[in-house]
């Protein structure tokens, strides 16, 4: 399955539209802030319910994000043992040289833009899913089990 | 130190040395003289001891030769063989014979004092004395002699030893025995004699006054001592000694002799020696003195001139035409003099230029002695401290200048005097006021040095200083103004970094936030162009379209600003970058972008360059960009990218053969937001020149145009080699 952090609905949808033209949109969980984001992959709070075996073949990571930004969830993300080698690729409109040193700093997957032109968006986004789901083999996780 | 001239230091010198030098001569003369006196003294008492000798040994020697001359008389013979046959009447002829024969040689000799015949027992049978026949004596009085015959060997005769109580008139007895053939002693021959002779010859050997022999044995022990030897006891001074064997006895003879006696020529020797020593040291004397006194006359007049030219008088020369070294000393001197005395003339101007110029220059000079006295006050020093150099000569420094600190007004540290304590150059301490005579007073500047002898000694101290009373004032207010300005610069310079910040922050918030909204317009356009095909007539569907193409032209602006915006927030760091392969990957995108057109793209040149390549690649981004969106409609399209060397360094250009520009507005090219086409002709933010001028301009270089319309368009930049000053 994909995560997608994604804050904003209009880029939620037209997302969620490029995955869906590509056969990828009943695998896709879309958290709206930095904070949720971290509840779900950690299993808490608003996401201590969750389904503990479903793990993410990717994190689809905007950088602009309410509560708790894109790189501050990728350093997280990095920084517990549980989810040290979960795929993460940042999707974001930024093309700033600062923004994209951080991210592969920080231990960013992939880094991809978020084209105006709808085409060029569409083709994008499909092309990272078919990547991500289908050919990419993913890193053994550990079993992201028990809630605190 | 006592004086002495320099001709008596030589005299004293020299006689010495030539009086010691004849002495020595003298002595060695009287060595030389004496020695071969001795020697020849020597020589003679030996010839003489000899010839003595000589006779002495003849005397004996005849004694023996007479002895056997009569013991071979056959008369003896005969008178024997009468006595054996006991005829006695011709025995008694032949006895009467050998009286005659005897008494003829007494005569004849005249040496013998008794000749005497005697038989084999002793008993006189003739006897001669006197030249007479004397009766003879009937036993021989000497039995041991006797017998000392008879032992005799054959050809052996006797002689009687001369005693040691040997007086001069003491007799020598020879005797030889006579034998017959068959060797039977039958008797004897006596012959005494006295030592006249042997006297005689001991007395002839006078040698000197005190000079005597005598006749001694084997162990120089004296024998025979003639009378005026006895008479000789004074001790001899220089006593020549010499003994000489008598030959054929056990005699010597022994020669004294006082060599003082043969001294007479050698006392005159030492006379004349010390006479001549008189007159050669005179004659020296004489001889030395006379050149010296040549010698220094002139020097003591070079003296003399020295004097007087120490005393001043630089027009002094010395008169001495010589062509030795004291001709060349005067010489030297007269030149020495000479030049002296231009130099002399030569100083006294400097002194005058010097003095003169330190009265006229512009800063005030005060001179003081060693004790902070004021020596020299110079015009300026004059009109700032209110004194005339007369009125100041002669006082105390801190009498004639008043320096107080601006601010404090206190007494500031008399300068001189620390100078002259310490020995080292000063400069007053800032803000320093002159107070002068009347009251008025004056900022100064001045430094304070001390005067140095040639052996580096203090001998005074200098002051120079300059009324600074206006300068102080512009650059107080030049102070003033700095701060002044520099405060406006923080201001400016934190208003500028609040701008860069808010810039920033607005860059960053354009990058994320402005797209979204645009991608929400295209995005969903395209929803309703694909969701709702059958409700949209040919008008809405353009419509939709138009959304649409507003949405991508406004991102592209957006990009463009935002690329503008990094051309100017970005460092700059500069490296070396191969634009070649850098245009040869942008030719390489913009192929893959644009599958249907073809361009031939060519590079010339050396393209290596220095500069931020990041910054470079949106240059030729932008610029091939351009090239191939103007040739979009050229039937065989062509871009350079070429280098060519000028005159400011490498030229870079990129040329097409597109739709190229109005000439008259090649000004406009590189404006923001400015077009020379409509998008519809050609698509564009009107930013990509904007952010290539901004870039090159960043890098110290410069970019310019040329175009033509229908023609084509080149646009070319530098980027200098040096460091240039980074212009924002």
């Amino acid at each position: 399955m994909i995560l997608l952090v994604e804050d904003n609905p209009d880029d939620e949808a037209l997302t969620l539209r490029a995955l869906k033209k590509h056969n990828l949109f009943d695998e896709v969980v879309v958290v709206r802030d930095g904070a949720e984001a971290l509840e779900w992959l950690f299993i808490t709070d608003r996401h201590a319910q969750r389904d503990t075996d479903v793990v993410p073949m990717v994190v689809l990571l905007d950088l602009k994000l309410p509560r708790l930004d894109g790189l501050e969830v990728l350093r997280r993300i990095r920084g517990d043992a549980r989810t040290r080698t979960q795929p993460v690729v940042i999707l974001t409109s930024s093309q700033e040289e600062q923004d994209i040193i951080s991210s592969y700093q920080l231990g960013a997957n992939s880094y991809v833009r978020k084209q105006v032109k709808f085409e060029s968006f569409m083709e994008a986004v499909g092309r990272l899913g078919l990547y991500w789901m289908l050919l990419n083999e993913p890193p053994l996780f550990e079993k992201t089990s028990g809630s605190r | 130190m006592r004086k002495i001239s320099l001709a008596n230091r030589f005299f004293i010198t020299l006689i010495p040395i030539s009086v010691g030098g004849i002495l020595l001569l003298g002595l060695l003369a009287y060595g030389i003289v004496t020695n071969h006196i001795k020697e020849t003294i020597h020589g003679q008492v030996l010839t003489l001891s000899r010839e003595a000798a000589f006779n002495i040994s003849n005397f004996f020697h005849w004694r023996e030769l007479d002895l056997e001359t009569v013991a071979e008389s056959p008369l003896f013979t005969y008178y024997h063989n009468n006595i054996d046959y006991a005829l006695k009447a011709e025995a008694e002829q032949y006895r009467l014979e050998i009286e005659q024969y005897l008494l003829k040689f007494f005569k004849r000799t005249g040496t013998y004092n008794c000749i005497i015949f005697i038989d084999d027992k002793g008993k006189e049978i003739v006897e001669i004395g006197k030249s007479a026949i004397v009766s003879p004596k009937k036993i021989f009085p000497d039995p041991a002699l006797l017998k000392r015959l008879t032992s005799l060997p054959p050809g052996a005769y006797y002689e009687s030893g001369v005693r040691a109580a040997l007086t001069p008139a003491a007799n020598i007895l020879f005797a030889k025995p006579l034998r017959d053939s068959t060797g039977r002693f039958r008797g004897a021959i006596l012959l005494e004699s006295d030592l006249n002779p042997v006297l005689t010859a001991l007395s002839q050997l006078q040698i000197g006054h005190s000079g005597s022999a005598f006749l001694s044995d084997t162990s120089l022990h004296p024998l025979l001592m003639p009378p005026s030897f006895l008479q000789q006891n004074r001790p001899l001074l220089h006593e020549i000694f010499t003994n000489e064997p008598v030959p054929g006895t056990d005699f010597h003879i022994v020669v004294k002799a006082d060599a003082a006696d043969f001294m007479a020529p050698l006392k005159k020797i030492v006379n004349s020696t010390l006479l001549m020593i008189l007159i050669c040291s005179l004659l020296t004397a004489i001889l030395i003195y006379l050149p010296i006194r040549a010698l220094t006359r002139p020097l003591l007049r070079l003296v003399e001139a020295t004097n007087r030219i120490a005393k001043g008088n630089l027009q002094e020369r010395v008169e001495i035409k010589r062509s030795d070294e004291i001709g060349i000393l005067a010489n030297s001197f007269n030149t020495m003099t000479k030049s002296l005395a231009e130099r002399t003339h030569q100083l006294a101007e400097e002194q005058q230029r010097l003095s003169v110029t330190l009265r006229s220059i512009g800063d005030g000079v005060i001179a003081t002695d060693i004790r902070g006295r004021v020596t020299l006050l110079n015009k300026a020093a004059e009109a700032l401290t209110g004194w005339t150099q007369a009125q100041a000569q002669g006082k105390f420094f801190h009498e004639v200048v008043n320096i107080i600190n601006e601010k404090t007004r206190k007494i500031c540290e008399n300068p001189i005097e620390r100078v002259l304590k310490k020995d080292l150059v000063l400069g007053l301490a800032d803000h320093t006021m002159l107070l002068s005579r009347d009251g008025t007073e004056r900022s100064i500047a001045d430094s304070v040095a001390p005067i140095l002898d040639q052996e580096d000694k203090v001998i005074g101290a200098v002051l120079t200083f300059q009324d600074v009373t206006q300068r102080r004032k512009a650059e107080n207010e030049i102070l003033r103004l700095n701060a002044e300005l520099e405060k406006r610069v923080v201001e400016r310079t934190a208003q500028l970094e609040t701008a860069m910040e808010e810039l920033e922050s607005f860059s960053y918030s354009v990058s994320h936030d402005l797209r979204a909204p645009l991608r929400a317009m295209d995005g969903f356009s395209q929803a309703i162009l694909e969701e709702y095909p059958d409700k949209l007539d040919e008008q809405g569907r353009d419509y939709l379209f138009r959304i649409r193409r507003g949405a991508q032209r406004m991102s592209q602006m957006i990009d463009g600003f935002l690329h503008l915006s990094r051309a100017n927030r970005s460092e700059l760091v500069r490296q070396s970058v191969d634009l070649g392969v850098l245009a040869q990957a942008v030719s390489q995108e913009l192929r893959q972008l644009n599958p249907g057109r073809e361009v031939e793209f060519t590079t010339a040149g050396d393209l290596r360059a220095q500069g931020d390549p990041t910054l470079l690649r949106i240059v030729l981004d932008n610029l091939l960009n351009n090239a191939w969106k103007f040739t979009v409609r050229t039937a065989r399209a062509r871009v350079e990218f070429g280098a060519a060397p000028a005159a400011e360094g490498m030229v870079y250009y990129v040329r097409d053969n597109g739709a190229g520009f109005d000439a008259a507005r090649t000004d406009k090219l590189f404006g923001v937001f400015q077009r020379l086409h409509t998008s519809a002709e050609f698509p564009g933010s009107g930013i990509g020149l904007a952010t290539v001028r901004r870039i090159i301009r960043r890098h110290g270089g410069r970019v310019w145009a040329e175009g033509e319309a229908g023609i084509g368009a080149t646009f070319y930049f530098t980027l200098p080699q040096i460091q240039a000053p980074e212009v924002l």
